[in-house]
């Protein structure tokens, strides 16, 4: 009994093995370009990335209503091949073998951060062309071990650049700041980048960098340590969610403190609000997207109205998935390949290019260590005017050293 | 001076916090010789349970905190009777209906709400200030909340029947048995006070810090913290250890930097476990 | 017609349990060429990863299982498989030592380390036991956070050199692992069976008689931990060297949970029990990947369906069936 019993469960078990590997992988028709994403669905990331995925989808549709990819006079349809990533390591590493090795995907959006570099080993020597959506300098994600991942979507290295550009711009009275910033193993790489940054723009950084484990809930230590630095000016929090920059917030305003605070993240200030409160929002800004912006770009534009009519005004925008979808078309397209190594290549030769937010460098080299492999788009400043969060205008990034 | 009041009334509200939630995993862990590992979920469930009020029925906060407790308190009798009951003294099968529940109330709550960043709207607006020192009346309202429920805890424990039958039966359950208490009866009402608690906790909180699918995480592990350090049978030990642990989450970090401050309370926890294996406070199981 | 029961005899019944030892035999046999053999039929390369890493997990949960046999449940193992995980891959990054060093390395350090939690915490009981392992597991896996560039804190550690030549197929990474997976668990299926297993055995009943035959309790309980955390840590080093990337969220309490829940599933009772856990609670929700966010109520469902129907675990289907077959048989006279 006990003999049939196991005989079963193992030949139902193979079974279904090996029907799994005869599962059709997803063959590309003539007509049709299938490109990878790899991001989280499920886990604690995925209050970014879904979000982000359904604004690549609205992205994918727009460039198929234009025409699609053409290629040697042949028109592709793009087509999103999602992988779920689980948020964490591990699952990046399923799901990134799922994609190349069965559904032979050549290109792939995604991972995000420092999930960007569990990809790396099985993206990098099968030679699938990566183009990351955010990136935090940690090594292994767009760096020079890592020669077919690029950086289509942000950064922090490129949040700073618009955040203490807009903080020299709109308070030049800061003379000095204290930064504080989530201990996730990235401050060693993008606490310098920002350092060098506030210092381009004349402001020095007073006191050690305060840092904060990054599951932390009550951030009222935290602020109450921010808010003894006295001869700080203002306060720089680099990287982090909305609940940290919230709590920070909530936490100086509510000891009296009411230095400005430059957030050089991409927290949206209705969400920051909501847990801050309104009051507390004044000098605050952060690096995020305003669904009426009218300074937006007009690629921009069309993908976030139609975001807003269908998800609603409070839709979280990442718009960094739409963006590495974009900057890809047009690399393709300019390279006139569908290989990745002729597209790579082509990347590295183009100084510009065109994306959802206008035209933008090709640039990073000394910062990321890796010769044009990072585009910075322009980014726009958000702060909270009366009761609603509003754009404060638009900061063009240059040419990234 | 201004750092110490800042810090001090910090311990106060994260222990309040942390307490409202341990008593309410205390009363099942203790009446029902259960570990709810599911408690966690619990409070994040009646954190949003909170906010859909809210926001849906248009409620306001207070109400909408009042309904909150006693809606998830009563969630939490079919939980007794279909969930713990069934496995009460199979530790093995009880970390299994734990986890299964635990899995489906974040699953959903991350399908439906996962992708928004959600708060509950404060309960209180506005700023406090005496001299150089400001507290804002939230955290004051937080912690008077906070306390009030503790105290009618303690009431209820300590002077009522229904109390007086809860701790027989932590003490001794074969002996409350043979007294006549209604053991069933009475682990259905710890188990409503418990979660009731737990979703209370969660909307205050909620409003203090802001909603995650996933806020029960680390709330679970902070509560088995105190659980355990106070050990089996005590009211005022989960007090005692709540404090200490609210003081060592708000007074660490101003002095570690970074993720060291996680790893030393945990450190700290370690030894004193090693110290007193079976709670500070408690009797020996 | 009635038929009589035949009591058999002494020869009688000693050649039917040789006949099941070799039944049991052969079934083993034939369940592990068909694992060994499957690379053959796939076609898929990501099922050939989905089963790696479940062979990794297979190691995990008996050790976990092996532990428990003492009486002792420890709500750690997950954090000792990221020791393991860590010490391979930071001595592979920053030492440069080749796998062959770091995998055995690995092993003894989290076995050291096992036993230094066992010691003191040897003389809790169960509850107190489970909990206080439970903190040293968070606890461990905070410190490496903490670790700072050495173990690249909460976004991993990354770098590390994969068992094989990069260009590898991953066929070979597939029979590493089988063998690795089934030296563990002859391993382990030895001790458990052996003087020591049965020592175990007879304190987690009753220590108070354990010790007056002579046992010496703590120390049985520290070596069964040692034991158990050797395998688990040379299960995270293989898993280190297979995805050359380490998080420390790969070792949380969940992970631990869900390990739990892989034993439990499959029974804590009988020794095949973890590894069929193992399989079902990690292939059955990878058929259903394409669910994405509603993928984690299939685990769920499996878990309640265990838990409320088979007290056991799923290694005791059978005994119910025959119980019941044989229920039938009885009722029918």
């Amino acid at each position: 009994m006990k003999r049939t019993f196991f005989v079963l469960v193992a030949l139902f078990l193979v079974a279904g093995i090996v029907g799994a590997g005869y599962a059709t992988p997803a063959r590309a028709t003539e007509k049709t370009l299938q490109i990878g994403c790899l991001l989280s669905v499920t886990g604690f990331f995925s209050v970014r990335e879904v979000p982000d995925l359904n604004q690549t989808k609205i992205a994918a549709d727009i460039i198929n209503e234009q025409g699609g990819i053409t290629v040697n006079g042949q028109q592709y349809r793009i087509e999103l091949l999602v992988e779920d990533c689980k948020s964490t390591m591990d699952g990046v590493t399923a799901a990134a073998n799922r994609l190349v090795f069965d559904k032979k995907m050549k290109f792939v959006i995604g991972p995000t951060a420092f999930f960007a570099a569990a990809a790396g080993p099985v993206c990098d020597p099968n030679k699938v062309l990566r183009v990351i959506t955010w990136c935090v300098n940690t090594p292994g994600e767009v760096d020079a071990n890592t020669p077919y991942a690029f950086l289509g979507g942000n950064g922090s290295a490129l949040t700073s650049v618009a955040a203490t550009k807009y903080l020299k711009k709109a308070y030049p009275q800061v003379k000095k700041v204290v930064i504080v910033t989530p201990d996730d193993g990235a401050v060693p790489f993008v606490i310098p980048i920002a350092k060098k940054l506030l210092a381009a723009q004349g402001i020095s950084v007073v006191g050690e960098t305060i840092a904060y484990p990054n599951e932390m809930q009550d951030f009222s230590p935290i602020a109450a340590k921010l808010n003894a630095v006295k001869e700080a000016d203002a306060i720089f929090l680099q990287n982090g969610l909305v609940p940290h920059l919230a709590g920070i917030v909530k936490g100086l305003r509510a000891l009296g403190n009411n230095k400005p605070i430059a957030g050089s993240l991409p927290a949206r200030i209705s969400q920051v609000a909501g847990i801050a409160g309104v009051k507390a929002m004044k000098d605050v800004f952060t690096v995020a997207y305003t669904p009426d912006d009218q300074n937006m770009p007009p690629v921009a534009k069309e993908i976030v109205n139609r975001v807003v009519a269908k998800y609603g005004k409070d839709y979280q925008l990442e718009m960094s998935g739409p963006n590495c979808l974009w900057i890809l078309k047009e690399v393709i397209e300019a390279a006139q390949s569908l290989d990745p190594t002729v597209v790579k290549e082509k990347w590295e030769s183009m100084d510009e290019v065109e994306t959802i937010f206008g035209k933008a460098k090709i640039c990073g080299d000394k910062t990321f260590g890796i010769k044009h492999h990072v585009v910075a788009s322009p980014q726009p400043i958000q702060i909270l005017k009366g009761e609603k969060e509003a754009s404060a205008g638009w900061i063009n990034l240059g040419v990234i050293p | 001076m201004e750092q110490i009041v800042a810090t001090l009334t910090n311990v106060l509200i994260l222990s309040s916090m942390y307490i409202l939630v341990a008593l309410g995993f205390a009363f099942l862990f203790n009446i029902l010789g259960i570990i709810n590992l599911a408690h966690g979920a619990i409070y994040m469930v009646g954190g949003y349970f909170g906010l859909a009020l809210i926001r849906l029925l248009g409620l306001n906060p207070w109400a909408a905190l009042v309904l909150t407790g006693l809606s998830i308190a009563t969630v939490g009798l079919f939980l007794e009777r279909f969930c713990f009951r069934p496995f009460s003294g199979d530790f093995n099968r009880t970390v299994m209906i734990c986890v299964v529940i635990t899995v489906v109330l974040q699953t959903a709550v991350n399908i439906i709400a996962g992708t928004q960043i959600l708060s509950l709207p404060p309960f209180v607006e506005g700023i406090f200030k005496i001299g150089p020192v400001s507290v804002s009346y939230e955290r004051i309202v937080t912690f008077a909340l906070g306390i009030t429920l503790l105290v009618a805890i303690i009431w209820f424990v300590h002077r009522t029947k229904w109390g007086q039958q809860m701790r027989a039966i932590s003490q001794n359950r074969e002996g409350a048995l043979l007294q006549g208490i209604n053991v069933h009866y009475i682990s259905a009402l710890a188990c409503f006070i418990g979660c009731g608690l737990a979703a209370i906790a969660g909307c205050l909180m909620g409003a203090y810090l802001g909603l995650g699918p996933f806020m029960g995480d680390f709330m679970l592990v902070k509560v088995l913290m105190i659980v355990i350090l106070a050990g089996i049978g005590t009211i005022s030990g989960i007090f005692i250890a709540g404090l200490i642990l609210g003081a060592l989450d708000s007074i660490l970090p101003l002095f570690i930097s970074g993720a060291p401050s996680d790893a030393s309370v945990i450190a700290i926890v370690v030894v004193l476990l090693l110290i007193r294996p079976q709670g500070f406070f408690g009797h020996e199981a | 017609m009635k038929r009589d029961k035949k009591v058999p005899s002494a020869t009688a019944l000693s050649s039917h349990i040789e006949k099941r030892i070799w039944e049991k035999a052969a079934l083993y046999t034939g369940v592990v060429i068909i694992v060994a053999l499957l690379p053959v039929f796939l076609r898929s390369i990501y099922v050939m990863h989905v089963l790696i890493l479940t062979f990794i997990y297979v190691v995990a949960a008996v050790s976990l299982r092996t532990i428990t046999i003492s009486g002792q449940f420890p709500l750690a193992h997950a954090g000792f498989m990221g020791i393991g995980a860590y010490c391979a891959g930071m001595t592979s990054k920053w030492l440069g030592w080749p796998p062959w060093i770091t995998i055995p390395t690995a092993g003894l350090v989290t076995m050291g380390i096992g036993m230094l939690m066992g010691y003191p915490f040897s003389r809790l009981r169960a509850l107190y036991y489970a909990m206080g392992s439970l903190f040293f597991g968070i606890g461990v896996m905070q410190i490496i956070q903490a670790g700072g560039i050495w173990t690249g804190g909460y976004s991993g550690l990354i770098g590390i050199s994969p068992l094989f030549p990069v260009t590898t197929a991953k066929i070979y990474y597939y029979y590493f692992f089988l063998g690795l997976t089934l030296v563990s668990i002859v391993a382990l299926y030895r001790f458990e069976f052996c003087r020591i297993g049965m020592n175990l055995k007879a304190i987690a009943q009753s220590h108070l008689v354990a010790s007056s035959v002579g046992i010496n309790e703590s120390w049985y309980r520290i070596l069964v931990v040692g034991v158990g955390c050797f395998f688990v840590g040379m299960a995270g080093a293989g898993y280190a060297h297979y995805n050359q990337v380490l998080s420390p969220a790969s070792f949380n309490f969940l992970a631990t949970l869900w390990l739990v829940m892989y034993v439990l599933i499959g029974g804590i009772g009988s020794f095949a029990g973890p590894i069929i856990g193992t399989f079902i609670l990690i292939l059955i929700p990878e058929f259903f990947r394409d669910l994405r966010m509603y993928s984690p109520f299939i685990s769920a469902a499996i878990l309640g369906i265990v838990v409320y129907l088979m007290p056991q675990g799923l290694a005791s289907i059978p005994q119910l069936v025959r119980t019941r077959v044989t229920e039938r048989r009885n009722g029918k006279r």
